[in-house]
């Protein structure tokens, strides 16, 4: 389930949970993202990702376990920490008030760190101008504007919570561009949270999926795919085998065709199941990482 | 810090212009009064008195103008973290290698700036007219330092339990609006129990119990409200 590695992990997260009363958003969420890696983290809506990224940035105290980022754990370094991360919101909340050059030179005074040629180089591209109150941007120039703030430091980790939320196609490729670059040529960790499974597929190396605050999986974008199949297979009899296959995810029976999501699938996961009785045609089915997600949390949910 | 210190300048920049109004409008009604007075004084017909001392009204004004920045003092307390959160800006500021300490040296220097400016200024005038009674001792009216030393320390004492009450309710919440308020009536809330103290234990020293009650509760409630408003501001996690 986890991808462990050799390595001191970028991000570490243990244990972690977080109770609202009788709510838990985040239950026991261990992982390990490998520096220089891209982890996209996906989940329906209150899954727990902001949540998680809150407790990782030090403005959430969990409940329970630990996070840390870079080695540091939030809560007891805050301050080190955020000088070696850049953060990407969903929602932009910067001064409304303040000019574009204004946000610059206040979060500029800030870092100990600050790479001007690549803010410059940033807001040419973005085509920001700078003399444009905050107030006046357009939500995909709001997001622009935090990439730059977000990576002008040279951070060794970037954190993007949904930040294409509600942008057009073409301002979320501009963005999307902006973040390749950046890891492209500067070899940054990056989690970054999403709705959008073609960001992930585009993006990310490895992927995490989270539900009900549970983290379903934790994996290699390409053995992910590689290995969850779902096959489609013809119930002769109508009934479903009592022996279900191993690694199941989900099923469903409509009629006499059943159909079974499977992890960790090999040839003779399926030779396997053409050997049970009242079985009669199998089929492989490669997924997308659209509908193996739908899969995964359509299993969860039929558990729960 | 100077960045910081420009933010909270910038941000509290409606307040400091109430503030200036504030500051000068009992001076705009004395000018206004005093012109009025002038013009009546040249018109017998209209049987007006003869013109005021324009030192006591200038001095009056001053008093006023000190009064009114209590209401500035307030709204910068209660501004101060429950406007961050209210605009959520203090959700981008979390997010940033700002520390909390620095965010709460800054509000307080401004609260201090902007208080030092306007009382500095009164006291200034009030400074001024003590020299010209003094210069022009036939021309001065029978005025006590107690007429003008009593209400300073009432403002002063009054200032205090407004600024510490809007401060905590501040660093507690969300709401400026709510802040504001319990600064404001927190005076008035202090006043009405000692009175009610001084008829129940001692009306025959009502006066003593009130007065001196008011000036070492106004002092603890400061102390106290102040202290746990700034811990819990410095030790909270959330923004």
């Amino acid at each position: 389930m986890t991808t462990t590695t050799d390595t001191k992990p970028a991000i570490e997260l243990l244990g972690l949970t977080k109770r609202f009363g009788r709510t838990t958003a985040v239950d026991d969420l261990s992982l390990r993202v490998a520096p220089g890696s891209t982890f996209g983290l996906i989940g329906p809506n209150g899954a727990g990702k902001t949540t998680t990224i809150k407790m990782l940035m030090g403005v959430l105290t969990p409940t329970l376990g630990l996070a840390r980022a870079l080695g540091i754990d939030a809560e007891v370094e805050p301050l080190t920490l955020k000088q070696r991360v850049g953060y990407v919101p969903e929602a932009h909340h910067m001064d409304r008030w303040m000019r574009v050059r204004e946000v610059v030179a206040f979060c500029r005074s800030l870092y100990v760190s600050w790479n001007e040629d690549t803010c410059r180089e940033m807001l040419d591209r973005f085509e920001l101008d700078e003399s444009k109150k905050v107030k006046q941007l357009s939500k995909g120039m709001l997001v622009k504007l935090s990439l730059v703030l977000a990576v002008s430091h040279e951070p060794e980790l970037l954190v993007l919570d949904e930040p294409m939320a509600g942008l057009d196609p073409l301002a979320r490729e501009e963005f999307l561009d902006g973040v390749l670059r950046t890891i492209c040529e500067r070899g940054q960790t990056v989690l970054f949270s999403t709705h959008s499974l073609d960001d992930v597929q585009r993006l990310a190396d490895t992927v995490g999926i989270l539900h009900g605050g549970r983290l379903l999986v934790h994996r290699n974008i390409e053995e992910l795919l590689a290995t969850t199949k779902r096959l489609r297979a013809t119930l002769t009899n109508g009934r479903v085998p009592d022996r279900l296959p191993d690694n199941l995810i989900w099923q469903r029976v409509e009629g006499r065709e059943w159909l079974v999501t499977v992890g960790e699938f090999t040839e003779e996961t399926a030779q396997r199941l053409r050997a049970e009785e009242g079985v009669g045609h199998v089929e492989v089915i490669d997924l997308g990482l659209e509908d193996l997600f739908k899969d995964f949390i359509r299993g969860q949910r039929a558990v729960s | 810090m100077k960045w910081v210190l420009w933010r909270e300048y910038r941000l509290n920049r409606l307040i400091r212009i109430v503030g200036a109004v504030l500051m000068l409008l009992p001076y705009v009604f004395v000018l206004i009064g005093l012109v009025a007075a002038h013009w009546m004084s040249e018109r017998p017909a209209i049987g007006a008195p003869s013109p005021p001392n324009p030192v006591l009204f200038v001095g009056g004004a001053a008093l006023y103008s000190m009064a009114l920045s209590l209401l500035t003092l307030t709204l910068l307390a209660g501004n101060a973290f429950a406007g961050e959160r209210a605009d959520r800006s203090a959700e981008y500021l979390a997010y940033l290698p700002l520390s909390r300490l620095r965010r709460l040296a800054a509000k307080l220097l401004l609260t201090l700036g902007t208080m030092v400016s306007i009382w500095g200024f009164n006291i200034l005038v009030l400074l001024v007219l003590y020299f010209i009674l003094l210069a022009t001792p036939s021309a001065a009216p029978s005025v006590k330092p107690d007429d003008v030393l009593i209400p300073l320390g009432l403002f002063a004492l009054s200032g205090l339990i407004m600024f510490s009450v809007a401060w905590l309710v501040s660093s507690l919440q969300s709401s400026p609006t709510f802040a504001v308020a319990a600064g404001l009536i927190a005076p008035w809330l202090l006043a009405l129990a000692l009175q009610g103290a001084a008829f129940l234990f001692d009306p025959e020293e009502f006066g003593f119990i009130v007065v001196i009650g008011y000036a070492v509760a106004a002092l603890l409630l400061a102390v106290a409200c102040f202290s746990t408003g700034t811990w819990y501001y410095l030790r909270r996690v959330e923004p």
